[in-house]
């Protein structure tokens, strides 16, 4: 494996009205080739900003990126140029956004969008292209496909719709792919088929996805290695088991031990949820020190003067803790 | 399910008119023949896809629909046979949480009026000690009293969700209807909301009637459970037998789209479910899940498969049962 993307140290700040909000806090990220890595955290903790900065969609002003370096192999995108941006978007980057309504057109038939799609990036005539959508829409698992090419985005259900947006997102074969909550809107019966053709194409294709999503159960199911952000950090990242087994940090503990998993066997005795304390800091309003301590039942003085860095804890599981040892014995 | 019910609702349907399609009159059956009750004090889960009629039927529950057939009670009154002034006294008893805390409060009111407006509609308590009472519920539901002077979009999503669980107490209500009270809220809120919904039961009694597509957190919370499909109940039983020992191949195929943790080597193959619900408009002949369903036989494409129990109460309509 090598690494085909790589985020370093990278910060972007809003201009809001209550102040500069650093909605990216010096984070750092490795994708490498053929895998999939999943981001989660809370609303409004920088996953989708994340995914839109790699983009090069900073809504810029507000935002801006005010450091770091986003390297495609070589390249870093922070510096690339708007045609080259285009370029990359759709080519060797595509995205797949949480509401399919809102980037599917609804005044063209899906397989003319997902057609098109192709003719941006390769030089082939119409026809081919619009048999490349077809065939895209077999792939993803549309029964009566010439048919539902023809449809228009409000013909088709919430799943289908999802699936019309993989087939344009895979149709100029990227090389990363972005999901960014892909099956939030959608019923687990579909959320789980959208999550088998995904692992089906990413095992085919060897693409490398990034899965943002706030569900630990969808990171289980498909990410290799998992990043956990809070507050515009990264603060825990590591393999999915250790993440899932053996979570480092408090807040990644916490997240896990709230979440009413579902057991085959449940027991007579329920106990009620353990609960993190108080809510997500302001990002206007973040001191120095570490972004959770407000909220941390293992905060001592130092936490409070300076943030943490993440470090390596084993050879690929990473933390931004200065309380480990004392997390982990209890 | 028979210990003292407090709702109680027999062979309820919803059928609403629509006449868009080819100018044609269709009939969309939301709700098809549902019963169910739930004892005091209890919680009952409703579970089902997107359109299985989970939202329809907990409308119907509060008068919010017209009710085509069946029978609705609370306590001892038979709200479905209610009009006006009866009804009115009768809704008392019952209030509803929404989904989206976002747009069921109404942002250019205080949250402490939108807590008191119930109290002042039903007239209820003394106008005097209206204001202490909502000073009350707020402690009630873990909200500072003083933050009664906000507007909700002062508010986090959370705290907006624990407004709209202030207002629904308000009226000392024996049943409360939550149609996906958490779905909108992150899991760490959602763990604090899910808590208090819990104590408010041990503390006042309530019994609710839960709606939610997330299985874990029916799991958690739901004494009863009944799964929904195209308008029908498919499968109903205590918690831990319908968990443990899933009867319907619906539910069997639902729980096991669940995304757990689990071995990614492929070994554990899941049922596939493929394609989507039909539509409630043009049903199928016999059992309405024949279509979708792994293990269907031919006799399930013509008869319908009778709920029936089978064992303990548990409740589930398959012809493989039978
Ligand atoms: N235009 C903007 N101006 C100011 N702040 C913004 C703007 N857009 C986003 N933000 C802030 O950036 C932060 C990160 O937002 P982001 O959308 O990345 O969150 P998220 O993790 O994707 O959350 P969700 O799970 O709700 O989608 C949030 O605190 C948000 O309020
Ligand atoms: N007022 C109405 N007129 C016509 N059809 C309706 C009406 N309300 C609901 N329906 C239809 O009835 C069926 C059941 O809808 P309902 O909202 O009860 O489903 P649900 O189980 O709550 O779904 P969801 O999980 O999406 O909230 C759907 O097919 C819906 O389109
Ligand atoms: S650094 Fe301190 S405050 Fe932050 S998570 Fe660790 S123990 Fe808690
Ligand atoms: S009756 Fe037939 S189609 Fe229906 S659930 Fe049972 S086996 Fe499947
Ligand atoms: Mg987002
Ligand atoms: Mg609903």
């Amino acid at each position: 494996m090598s690494t085909i993307l790589s985020i370093n140290d990278l910060i972007v700040d809003f201009k809001t009205r209550a102040g500069n909000a650093r909605v990216l806090n010096e984070i750092s990220i490795e994708l490498q080739s053929g895998e999939i890595l999943g981001i989660v955290g809370e609303s409004g903790c920088g996953k989708s900003m994340t995914a839109l900065t790699i983009m090069g969609l900073v809504p810029s002003p507000p935002g801006k990126i005010s450091s770091g370096s986003i390297l495609l192999e070589e390249e870093d995108l922070v510096k690339a140029s708007t045609a080259r941006m285009r370029q990359v978007r759709g080519g060797i980057i595509s995205m797949i956004f949480q509401e399919p309504m809102t980037s599917l057109n609804p005044v063209f038939r899906v397989g003319d969008q997902i057609a098109e799609c192709v003719l941006l990036h390769e030089e082939i005539t119409k026809e081919d292209a619009w048999n490349r959508a077809v065939e895209m829409l077999t792939k993803v698992g549309i029964p009566e496909p010439e048919i539902r090419a023809r449809a228009y985005p409000h013909e088709l259900s919430g799943g289908m719709r999802q699936r019309v947006m993989i087939a344009m997102a895979l149709s100029c074969r990227p090389r990363i792919l972005i999901a960014d909550e892909p099956t939030t809107a959608l019923d687990v019966t579909v959320q789980a088929q959208i999550f088998d053709l995904l692992k089906d194409l990413q095992r085919e294709t060897g693409t490398a996805i990034i899965m943002i999503t706030h569900d630990m159960g969808a990171i289980a199911e498909l990410a290799d290695r998992a990043a956990v952000m809070y507050a515009g950090h990264i603060i825990e990242t590591g393999k999915t088991e250790d993440i899932l087994s053996n979570p480092q940090h408090p807040y990644t503990r916490g997240l896990i031990a709230c979440v009413p998993h579902l057991e085959e066997n449940p027991s007579e005795i329920r106990p009620y949820l353990s609960e993190i304390k108080g809510v997500v800091p302001s990002l206007t309003e973040l001191g120095k020190g570490c972004a959770f301590a407000p909220r941390c039942p293992y905060k001592t003085d130092v936490c409070e003067e300076e943030r943490p860095p993440i470090e390596l804890v084993d050879s690929v599981h990473a933390v931004a803790c200065y309380n480990i040892k004392y997390v982990v014995a209890v | 399910m028979s210990e003292d019910p407090l709702l109680e609702v027999r062979d309820l349907k919803v059928h609403f008119g629509s006449k868009k399609l080819f100018r044609k009159s269709v009939v969309v059956h939301a709700v098809d023949g549902v019963s169910f009750s739930v004892p005091k004090g209890k919680t009952l889960g409703i579970v089902g896809e997107s359109g299985s009629g989970k939202t329809t039927t907990a409308l119907a529950v509060l008068r919010l629909v017209p009710i085509t057939d069946g029978t609705i009670r609370i306590g001892d009154a038979e709200i479905s046979a209610l009009e006006k002034e009866e009804l009115r006294a009768a809704r008392r008893k019952v209030q509803m949480v929404f989904q989206d805390p976002y747009s069921s409060l109404d942002p250019r009111r205080r949250v402490g009026d939108i807590v008191r407006e119930p109290l002042d509609l039903m007239e209820i308590g003394a106008e005097a000690d209206r204001d202490q009472m909502v000073h009350d519920l707020f402690v009630q539901v873990g909200l500072r009293p003083e933050l009664a002077k906000l507007f909700p979009h002062q508010f986090s999503g959370g705290q907006r969700q624990r407004v709209g669980l202030a207002r629904a107490l308000a009226t000392r209500p024996e049943l409360i209807v939550c149609d996906e009270p958490v779905s909108a809220l992150d899991v760490a809120v959602q763990a604090q909301i899910l808590n208090l919904m819990r104590k408010l039961q041990e503390e006042l009694g309530v019994t609710y009637l839960f709606i939610s597509h997330d299985l874990g957190v029916v799991q958690h919370l739901c004494d009863h459970v009944a799964v929904m499909y195209l308008g029908q109940i498919v499968e109903q039983a205590d918690r831990i037998s319908l968990f443990s020992n899933p009867q319907h191949p619906y539910t069997q195929a639902l729980l096991a789209a669940v995304p757990k943790a689990r071995a990614r080597d492929g070994s554990e193959k899941r049922i596939p479910l493929t394609g989507d619900p039909p539509s409630p408009i043009n049903l199928p002949k016999g059992c309405r899940f024949a279509g979708r369903c792994p293990v269907a036989m031919e006799k399930c494409h013509s008869v319908v498969p009778e709920l029936r129990d089978r064992g303990n109460g548990h409740l589930a309509s398959c012809h493989l049962l039978d």
